[in-house]
C-alpha cells in the first residue's frame, strides 16, 4: 500500500485539488453528478419541450403546456451527471526505459485521484504484451486505494496494442461518452493517434499525454551500433555520427509536430510530458484549466 | 621540396596500428532503443550519402592520420625551395674525385657539376665575388676570390674528374679560409655526388653548407686491391707469382659475370671469370712469367657484363716485384772460396764472381745488389752497396777513395757497433788479427769495428752509395773460421737488400705523392697524365701529379723505371653516397639555380597540432557533446 501511495506526490495532489474536470462540452453521465449532462434529466434547469412518447415518464408531462396548446409535451431538463474518466495506459516495453512508465503511472494516479475525489468514475485500461487489460471502474474516494493498487501492480512488457485497448474499454465500460486520457510514448507508428481519433469519434473528451524521455529526445548512442527495438527485438545496423544525429533530430521534431497537428485536427488535446515538465501543468493541461 | 632526414618517414608506419585501433573501435556495439521507428527513417534518409558519411564517420581517423603524417614529415626536416636573394660572395667547392667520372646517361657527373656551379654563379649579385675550389685528390684553389665570373667559368671548363679518391673535409677546411672576411650574404655551395670521404671535416664554417648532390645510384664494379707476390714454390725456369685481387661492387648491384684478364708485355698471362654482386669479392690467381719475360708491370683489365658506370676502376696495374734473390757480385782476382761459400749461405743471393775486367764491362748497367771487392778494386767510387777490405800491398780502400792509416800489428778487437745492422750478431771474442789499418773517418761514417789500434771498420753512406770498408784482411785473421764472419757478410747482404727495397718505386695508388730517391739533379716522369721534371731535394724528388691512372716512366739515373698508378679505392668504386658529417646544416638540392631551401618542418608540426586541435574540439571535445532534450522540454 505504501508503494502504491508513492505513486501520489502530495505536492501534486494538493496542487490538483484546485482543479476540476472542466469539460468543454456537456457530455452524458451514467449517474447524477456535478457536471451538466447532455442527457435531459431531473435537474431544475429547464432545457426544452418535446412531444410525449410512449414510455416517457408521465411525471415529466408539462400539463400547463397541454392546457394552453392541447398537445402532450414533456419537459426536458439539463441533467447533472457524473463523468467517466477512461485512463488508457501504454504498458509496452518501450515505456520501460528511464522510468517513463513510472512517470506515466504517477500522472495517471494523480489524475485518477482527482477524479475519484470529485465523484467521477475512473476506468483503467492497459495496453501491453500484444493485448490489453481493463479494470473494473472505481468511483468515489473508496476507489482511490484499489486504483493505486492496480497501477502499482503494472509492469511494462511486450508490444502495445492500442486498438485492442479501445475495443476492450468500450466492451467493458460501455460506449457512453466520457473523458479519455491516454498515456503513451506513441512510438507505435501512428497506432496511438488512430486510437485517439476513434475515441474522439466515440465522443469522448480525449487527451493524449505524450510521455517521452531523453532516450528518445536526445539519445546518446554513438559510433557503429546495432540498434535493437525494445519491443519487437528487431535490429538495424547504423553508424551514429553527427549526420545521423542531425537527421534523427530532424525526424524527431517532424514526428512530434505531425503528431500534435494530427491530434489537434482530430479534436484531441495533446499534452507533452517530457523530462523536466511540471506534472501539475501536464495534468492541468490534460483536465482543462477551469479551476 | 626535399627532406633532410628521410629516415624519419619511418614513423608513418605508425599509421598501421592507428588504423587498426580505429577498426577495432568501429566494431558494432549492440544497443537497445525504445523503438526503431525514428531510426529506420534516419537509415532511409542517410542511405544515399554513404560515401560522404563514411568520410565524416572516420573524420577522427583522418585527422589523427593527418596529424601523424604531418608529424612524420616535420621530423623528416623538409626543405622548401624559394627564390633567394643574390649572394655577395659565393664559394664553390666542386668534387672532382674519380666517382665524378660516372656516366649519367650521355654526360658525366662532372658535367652536371659544372652546370650546377654555373647555376650557382647566376645567384651572385652584380658585384659579387666567387671562389672556386677543387676537391680532388688534394684540395686546390682554382680561382681565388674574384669578381671576374668569366675566369671562374673558364676554370670550370678546365675542371676534370680525376682518377683518384679524395677527402672532402680538407676542401671544406680550405673553404673556411675562403669565407674569412666575407661581408654581406655569403653562400658555400658544395657540388658533389657524396661519394667521397670527409674524414678531415672539422672546420667551423660560418655559413650554412649547401650541398648540391649530382648523380644517381648506378651499378658498378671495379678493382679495389691488387698485389703480386712471389710464390714460394717458384720453378727454376719460370717465375710464379700469386696475384691477389679484390673487386668491389656498388650496393644493390645484381650478381653478374665479370672477367678479369691479366696482361703482360707478351700478352694475356691469366684470366678468371667471377660472379660479383653487391659486395666484395677477393681471389688469388697464379701468374707464371718466363724467366726471360721482361714484363715489369702487369695490367689487370675487368670486362663487366651489364651496367658499369665507372671505367677508371676497371683497369689496374701491378708492378712485377723484383726477384727476392739479391744479386751479389764478388769482384776478385784471388781465390776466395770461403767468401763465396759464406755469401752462398744465403739462398736468396744470386752470386756472380767477376774479375776486375769483367766487372768493368757490366758496371754501367743498372745494378741494385751488393758488390764485394776482395783483394782488388776499381779506381773510382762505386755506386750502390759495396763491401771491401784491405789487403797488404793492394791499397784496395785507397782505390775506392777511403783513407787508411798505417798497418798496426796484432790489434785486438775492443768493440763492435751495437746499433748498426751491418754489425748485428758480430761478436768481438776469439778473433785475432794479424794486422790492421785504422780508417780515417769522415763525417757521417759509422764505426763498426773498433780495435786497440782504432776504428778498423766503418760504414759510409752517401747519397748514391753505401760502402762498408774494413781496414784489415780477413785472410790474415781467424775470423773466417768464426760464425761472426758469415753473419757479417749476411748483414751486408741484408743491408743491400733493404737499400734496394727502399729505392723501389712502389707507389700504386693515384692521388698519393711518389718519392723518388735519386742522385741526379733532375728527375723526369712521363706518362698518360703528362710529363714532369722534378728537382730533388737532398736526393729525394717528390712527384705529386699522380691524379691520372696509368704506367709512368721515371728517369732518375738508374735507367728507365716504371711506376704504375691505379685507383684502387673502394669508396669511389662503390658509387654509394656517404653520410657526410654535416647533417643539420646542409641543404640538399638537385638544382640550385636561383633558389634556396628553407626548413619548413615547423609548418608541418603546426599543421599537425592544428589537426589534433580540430579533432579534439569538433570530434571528441566539448563542441561535440550530444544535444540535450532541453529543446523539446521547453515546449508548452
Amino acid at each position: 500500500m505504501d508503494a502504491d501511495r508513492s505513486l501520489l506526490d502530495p505536492a501534486v495532489v494538493r496542487a490538483l485539488e484546485r482543479w476540476r474536470v472542466a469539460l468543454r462540452r456537456r457530455i452524458e453521465g451514467a449517474r447524477a453528478g456535478p457536471h451538466a449532462s447532455l442527457r435531459r434529466g431531473a435537474s431544475v434547469e429547464f432545457a426544452e419541450h418535446r412531444a410525449y412518447a410512449h414510455g416517457d415518464d408521465p411525471r415529466r408531462i408539462d400539463w400547463n403546456a397541454f392546457a394552453r396548446l392541447g398537445d402532450l409535451v414533456v419537459r426536458l431538463f439539463v441533467a447533472d451527471e457524473d463523468v467517466t474518466v477512461h485512463v488508457v495506459l501504454d504498458g509496452s516495453r518501450s515505456m520501460a526505459a528511464q522510468g517513463r512508465f513510472d512517470d506515466a503511472r504517477r500522472l495517471a494516479a494523480a489524475l485518477g485521484y482527482v477524479c475519484l475525489t470529485g465523484s467521477e468514475r475512473v476506468t483503467l485500461t492497459v495496453a501491453s504484451s500484444g493485448g490489453a487489460t481493463a479494470r473494473a471502474p472505481w468511483r468515489g474516494r473508496h476507489g482511490v486505494a484499489p486504483m493505486l493498487a492496480a497501477l502499482g501492480s503494472l509492469r511494462p512488457d511486450g508490444v502495445a496494442a492500442m486498438g485492442r485497448a479501445f475495443d476492450l474499454m468500450r466492451a467493458r465500460h460501455g460506449s457512453r461518452p466520457g473523458v479519455a486520457v491516454v498515456f503513451s510514448d506513441m512510438l507505435d507508428d501512428g497506432e496511438c493517434v488512430e486510437l485517439a481519433r476513434r475515441m474522439r469519434l466515440a465522443r469522448h473528451e480525449t487527451s493524449v499525454v505524450h510521455v517521452l524521455g531523453d532516450e528518445v529526445l536526445a539519445p546518446t548512442v554513438d559510433g557503429a551500433s546495432r540498434l535493437v527495438d525494445a519491443e519487437s527485438g528487431d535490429a538495424i545496423d547504423l553508424v551514429i555520427d553527427d549526420a545521423a544525429m542531425a537527421q534523427y533530430r530532424a525526424r524527431l521534431a517532424a514526428w512530434l509536430a505531425d503528431t500534435e497537428t494530427s491530434l489537434r485536427r482530430a479534436g484531441v488535446r495533446y499534452v507533452p510530458a517530457f523530462p523536466g515538465s511540471d506534472p501539475v501543468r501536464v495534468l492541468a493541461a490534460t483536465l482543462g484549466d477551469t479551476a | 621540396m626535399s627532406l633532410l632526414s628521410p629516415a624519419a618517414l619511418a614513423a608513418l608506419a605508425l599509421l598501421v596500428p592507428l588504423v587498426a585501433l580505429y577498426l577495432r573501435r568501429r566494431q558494432t556495439v549492440s544497443r537497445e532503443v525504445p523503438s526503431l521507428m525514428l531510426w529506420r527513417a534516419v537509415q532511409r534518409d542517410l542511405a544515399p550519402q554513404t560515401g560522404l558519411r563514411r568520410f565524416r564517420r572516420d573524420r577522427s581517423l583522418w585527422l589523427h592520420a593527418a596529424a601523424l603524417a604531418l608529424t612524420a614529415l616535420a621530423l623528416a626536416s623538409p626543405l622548401a625551395r624559394r627564390r633567394q636573394s643574390p649572394a655577395r660572395r659565393l664559394v664553390l667547392v666542386v668534387d672532382t674525385t674519380a666517382s665524378m667520372q660516372a656516366r649519367e646517361g650521355s654526360v658525366a657527373r662532372i658535367d652536371l657539376a659544372r652546370a650546377a656551379a654555373r647555376r650557382a654563379l647566376a645567384t651572385l649579385s652584380d658585384d659579387g665575388e666567387a671562389v672556386l675550389l677543387e676537391a680532388g685528390c688534394l684540395p686546390a684553389v682554382r680561382v681565388a676570390r674574384t669578381t671576374d665570373l668569366r675566369a671562374v667559368s673558364r676554370s670550370l671548363d678546365a675542371l676534370r674528374a680525376r682518377d683518384c679518391g679524395g677527402d672532402l673535409g680538407r676542401a671544406m677546411a680550405l673553404a673556411a679560409d675562403g669565407l674569412r672576411g666575407a661581408q654581406g650574404r655569403t653562400r658555400l655551395v658544395v657540388i658533389t655526388d657524396a661519394v667521397t670521404r670527409a674524414d678531415a671535416l672539422g672546420a667551423a664554417l660560418p655559413v650554412e653548407v649547401e650541398q648540391v648532390r649530382v648523380g644517381r645510384p648506378h651499378a658498378n664494379v671495379g678493382i679495389t686491391a691488387a698485389e703480386l707476390r712471389v710464390d714460394a714454390e717458384h720453378t727454376a725456369g719460370a717465375r710464379r707469382y700469386g696475384l691477389f685481387v679484390a673487386l668491389h661492387a656498388s650496393p644493390g648491384r645484381a650478381s653478374g659475370d665479370v672477367t678479369l684478364r691479366v696482361l703482360g708485355d707478351a700478352g694475356e698471362v691469366a684470366v678468371r671469370r667471377m660472379q660479383v654482386g653487391g659486395a666484395r669479392v677477393a681471389t688469388t690467381l697464379p701468374v707464371d712469367l718466363a724467366a726471360e719475360d721482361p714484363t715489369r708491370t702487369l695490367t689487370l683489365r675487368l670486362d663487366v657484363a651489364g651496367d658499369d658506370a665507372l671505367a677508371v676502376d676497371d683497369v689496374a696495374w701491378v708492378p712485377v716485384p723484383p726477384s727476392p734473390r739479391l744479386p751479389v757480385r764478388l769482384v776478385t782476382d784471388l781465390p776466395s772460396p770461403w767468401v763465396a761459400r759464406a755469401l752462398r749461405a744465403d739462398r736468396d743471393v744470386a752470386l756472380t764472381e767477376l774479375s776486375p775486367d769483367g766487372w768493368s764491362r757490366v758496371r754501367a748497367a743498372p745494378f741494385d745488389g751488393l758488390t764485394v771487392f776482395h783483394g782488388t778494386a776499381p779506381e773510382t767510387s762505386v755506386p750502390g752497396a759495396s763491401l771491401s777490405w784491405e789487403r797488404e800491398g793492394r791499397d784496395v780502400s785507397a782505390r775506392l777513395g777511403v783513407s787508411l792509416g798505417p798497418w798496426q800489428p796484432s790489434p785486438r778487437w775492443t768493440d763492435v757497433s751495437p746499433t748498426d745492422p751491418r754489425a748485428r750478431f758480430v761478436g768481438v771474442a776469439d778473433v785475432h788479427l794479424h794486422a790492421a789499418r785504422s780508417v780515417t773517418r769522415v763525417a757521417g761514417d759509422v764505426p763498426l769495428i773498433t780495435t786497440t789500434s782504432g776504428v778498423v771498420g766503418v760504414a759510409r753512406d752517401t747519397r748514391d752509395a753505401s760502402a762498408t770498408v774494413l781496414g784489415f784482411d780477413p785472410d790474415r785473421t781467424d775470423w773466417p773460421l768464426r760464425p761472426g764472419f758469415v753473419l757479417f757478410l749476411r748483414d751486408a747482404v741484408e743491408h743491400a737488400r733493404g737499400r734496394r727495397d727502399a729505392l723501389a718505386l712502389d707507389a700504386r695508388h693515384t692521388g698519393r705523392p711518389v718519392t723518388i730517391a735519386t742522385t741526379r739533379d733532375v728527375v723526369t716522369v712521363r706518362g698518360p697524365g703528362g710529363s714532369w721534371e722534378l728537382s730533388p731535394h737532398e736526393g729525394v724528388a717528390t712527384w705529386s701529379g699522380t691524379d691520372r691512372a696509368g704506367v709512368y716512366t721515371v728517369q732518375r739515373g738508374r735507367g728507365d723505371e716504371t711506376v704504375a698508378l691505379s685507383l684502387l679505392d673502394p669508396v669511389e668504386t662503390s658509387l654509394a653516397p656517404q653520410d657526410l658529417p654535416w647533417r643539420g646544416t646542409v641543404r640538399r638540392d638537385d638544382a640550385t639555380r636561383a633558389w634556396e631551401n628553407r626548413p619548413v618542418g615547423w609548418l608541418f608540426a603546426l599543421l599537425a597540432a592544428l589537426a589534433l586541435a580540430v579533432e579534439w574540439v569538433f570530434v571528441t571535445g566539448w563542441r561535440a557533446r550530444p544535444p540535450t532534450a532541453r529543446a523539446f522540454t521547453e515546449r508548452p
